[in-house]
């Protein structure tokens, strides 16, 4: 399944050609290497786009997919067409509302990932339960993603808040299991932000652990199913 | 020492990066600018951002001697910011600009360029 970043930026590139083609440009999505002058042979522009003399390389870039590999390229691709005159480079940056990327972030955890860091959490619990709801709930969300995922759910964005909501409407988890959620997410956002949170037990951390291992075996009964 | 003081000094040493980085990417032969000038600060902010008047009046005095002879020669400045987790499109992507981008962080662009008309005010 494509990423929600991903349909983001395809959306938009689409909306773009859009544009283009009204202002009466000739519109080439991912024009292949035989069809692109020779200083532009090593890229794979999203698209290019032409009226008379003039011809834009157009990037649709966001926050997530800006990884080193992309921003090497961004740069190299910009000195190559700076070289050409007629030629020029356009970076459409685009982002799901209230996402926000840390530059540092690479990819969602995997099961196996969150199933060994889980163990790890309950440790946690025994000792540290604020620290392990931190950790817990970070488990969560990538479980959630997952879910989302094997249920072909298009996420608009990535919060926690909206990602709980959107799974319970959309029946992918259940109103008990949506309840056990918003409270941990509650008592999550309170620690977080460094407020006391007096209600937190070792308890109230095993439980939003179990519901994480529920979700990750009905992933596996699924993916086995299937 | 006084907070004041240090603030002063905290001050002086982002200056001094300020320079330090326009001098890099002024090119040797490149004369200061002698006429009236526009200063573009462009802000890419990662997700908060600090007020863009702030930003003005440091970087404007650091690049005295290096840009322009002196700072009375700014007539005009543009000060933009963008969230680099927001939406917008740059037109003219130079490689200087990739290089911003290229960093994976915040950055400053700078830009000086020829004042526009005096006469006329849009």
């Amino acid at each position: 399944m494509a990423t929600p970043t991903a349909n983001l930026e395809r959306e938009r590139l689409l909306q773009l050609a859009e544009e283009y083609r009204d202002k009466g440009y000739e519109v080439s999505f991912h024009p292949n290497p035989e069809d692109l002058p020779d200083f532009l042979r090593n890229y794979r522009p999203d698209m290019i786009v032409r009226r008379g003399d003039e011809a834009v390389i157009i990037e649709v870039k966001s926050r997530r997919s800006l990884n080193s590999s992309s921003r090497q390229y961004l740069q190299n691709l910009a000195q190559s067409v700076e070289q050409h005159p007629g030629w020029r480079f356009e970076l459409v940056m685009t982002n799901p509302e209230d996402a926000v990327y840390s530059p540092k972030a690479e990819s969602s955890l995997q099961q196996p990932e969150i199933e060994t860091r889980l163990q790890v959490a309950r440790q946690l619990a025994t000792q540290h339960p604020e620290a392990a709801i931190l950790y817990s709930w970070s488990l969560v969300e990538a479980t959630l993603r997952l879910v989302a995922e094997r249920e072909g759910m298009s996420l608009q964005r990535l919060d926690s808040l909206y990602l709980v909501k959107q799974l319970v409407i959309e029946g992918a988890i259940s109103r008990p299991e949506y309840q056990l959620l918003m409270d941990a997410l509650s008592l999550r956002n309170a620690i977080a932000h460094g407020f006391k949170a007096t209600q937190i037990t070792q308890e109230s951390v095993y439980q939003l652990i179990d519901s994480a291992e529920h979700l990750l075996k009905t992933l596996q009964v699924s993916a086995e199913a299937d | 020492m006084s907070q004041q003081t240090r603030r002063r000094e905290r001050l002086r040493a982002w200056k001094i990066v300020v320079r330090q980085e326009a001098e890099k990417y002024w090119s040797p032969g490149q004369k200061a600018a002698t006429g009236l000038i526009l200063l573009q600060i462009t802000y890419f902010y990662d997700s908060v951002a600090m007020d863009v008047d702030n930003i003005v009046k440091p970087i404007q005095d650091a690049i005295i001697g290096l840009a322009y002879i002196d700072d009375d020669q700014v007539t005009d400045i543009l000060v933009r910011k963008r969230n680099l987790s927001g939406n917008f499109k740059v037109e003219n992507m130079t490689s200087t600009l990739a290089e911003g981008f290229s960093r994976g962080n915040e950055f400053l662009h700078i830009v000086v360029i020829e004042a526009p008309d005096k006469e006329v005010l849009i």
